[in-house]
């Protein structure tokens, strides 16, 4: 019997998950809370490898990625719940000079 | 806990016992080589400073291998210079010699080139070897114990896994008396507002912003330049290809290591500290630089976490690899010390992996090798500069 993936949300108030297991596409997976309790199910879009992110809700343009509780970056495309969150649709301008508007 | 160690004459104590060839200059590395070669269990530490070098970069320098020198960890010291350098050898031998550690020094330039030199200097290790066999461990407590806290090959598993792991490790030396020092402050950019809240007071608040905030003002200098965006990247390719996407990410996952307690105080690069407690040392964050750092600062062991996995090691103190990625564990059972991955899928919860990690930790203090030890992995001595 096929275990099903896992999805560990590290803080509260996170809208990014990480990958306990490598995930695909289609895959109903559990969302685990902080204290690795089940607490939700996430359809996913595409395939996650292990120890990447997933989105748990939909996050516009521009808007803050939380992850550890603290916001690591903000998206650079609309991303639906159960997409996967990298380098693809996620920026971060920390150590970086600050574009002119 | 408790573990056995060296009583060092200065007070402190020390988990090994090596006999030291420093050279006070990269000149004097190759003869400084060849002499460790002919003595059993002697460590040439090689570097690449010591010349051209002036104020503060210099200074730095001058600290660091004095602080090697006189590390617990270390039992006597040959000094080998070149003879006209600008660190001199007898800078760096009075620096030792002045915490009652047995040193000897020797001048490639005065004894006639190097095989003249290899020669006396295996004659004055063997007067130095006496020194050491006349030394037996004891027992001590955590209250003597200063632990060095370093992250390298992150993936995704370092801040769920291993990172919270060497937090609970970390409170467990702090609230015991001991000392912790954590430090790579590229790898702190996006903590600054949580570790500034953790500072047992205002002006530690206030060093660790600025320590802070000057290493990212240098990063954003380096990535300005429009013809090198290619190489601008603040993380590497093993950490995106580990699913960490940014800086910041890195960041967090990273301070899980340093546990709950308060910051006690920051350090200068390679400073020891004069109370105990955890510090924040302002190092790069390259890894055999932040080492050096950690060591210098009278680190007696470093706690070493890698998701990706690195076989690298220190010459005089012991490296304690862990990673919270099972695969990495299987891939380079020779390389890594230790498995926390049971913490990745909830099987097993911090406290139980953390104990077992005490008790991998108390023998390594008490003498067993490290893997890195045992293949001689000492890549990670590398000082800074400025």
């Amino acid at each position: 019997m096929k275990t099903q993936g896992l999805i560990y949300q590290i803080n509260l108030k996170d809208n990014v998950g990480v990958a306990l297991t490598k995930l695909f596409a289609g895959e109903r997976c559990i969302v685990l809370d902080p204290e690795k309790q089940e607490v939700a199910a996430l359809v996913l879009t595409e395939n996650i490898p292990f120890g990447f992110k997933v989105a748990l809700c939909e996050i516009d343009v521009k808007k803050a990625i939380v992850k550890y509780g603290e916001v690591i970056g903000s998206a650079s495309t609309y991303i639906k719940p159960g997409d996967i969150v990298h380098i693809n649709n996620l920026t971060c301008d920390r150590g970086y000079l600050k574009k002119e508007q | 806990m408790e573990f056995n160690a060296y009583r060092r004459p200065d007070g402190g104590v020390g988990v090994r016992n090596h006999l030291a060839i420093i050279p006070s200059v990269f000149c004097a590395n190759n003869v400084a080589k060849k002499i460790a070669a002919q003595i059993p269990g002697a460590i040439a530490l090689t570097h690449s400073v010591g010349c051209s070098q002036v104020g503060a970069d210099l200074e730095q320098t001058a600290r660091v291998l004095k602080n090697l020198g006189r590390h617990p960890n270390v039992g006597a010291v040959l000094v080998v210079g070149l003879g006209c350098e600008r660190f001199t050898a007898s800078e760096l031998f009075a620096g030792i010699a002045n915490c009652n550690k047995p040193v000897e020094m020797l001048l490639i330039q005065k004894e006639g080139g190097i095989l003249k030199t290899v020669q006396r200097g295996i004659e004055l290790c063997l007067k130095l070897t006496k020194h050491l066999n006349n030394v037996t461990r004891e027992i001590v407590t955590l209250k003597e114990l200063s632990v060095g806290l370093e992250c390298g090959g992150t993936d995704a598993t370092s801040g769920i896994a291993a990172n919270p792991v060497l937090g609970f490790i970390c409170d467990r030396v702090v609230e015991s008396g001991g000392t912790a020092i954590f430090n790579e402050v590229t790898e702190l950019i996006g903590t600054e507002t949580i570790l500034a809240s953790r500072a047992a007071k205002e002006n530690v608040a206030c060093e660790i912003r600025q320590i802070i905030a000057a290493t990212e003002a240098k990063l954003q200098l380096a990535t300005g330049d429009p013809q090198l965006q290619h190489r601008s990247a603040l993380i590497s390719t093993g950490n995106f290809e580990g699913g960490v996407s940014s800086v910041v990410e890195k960041a967090l996952g990273n301070i899980a290591k340093t546990g709950k307690s308060n910051i006690a105080g920051t350090l200068s690069y390679g400073e020891k500290p004069l109370g105990r407690g955890l510090f924040l040392m302002d190092s790069p964050g390259h890894d055999a630089e932040s080492v050096t750092g950690l060591v210098a600062g009278g680190c007696q062991i470093v706690l070493f976490t890698t998701g990706r996995g690195t076989p690298t090691g220190f010459p005089i103190c012991p490296v304690l690899k862990i990673t919270g990625n099972h695969e990495t564990f299987e891939a380079m059972p020779d390389a890594i010390d230790f498995d926390a991955s049971s913490l990745v899928n909830g099987i097993a919860g911090i406290s139980g992996v953390g104990e077992q990690l005490m008790i991998n930790m108390q023998e390594i203090l008490s003498g067993k090798l490290t893997k890195a030890e045992i293949l001689e992995d000492y890549e990670l001595l590398a000082v800074s500069r400025l």
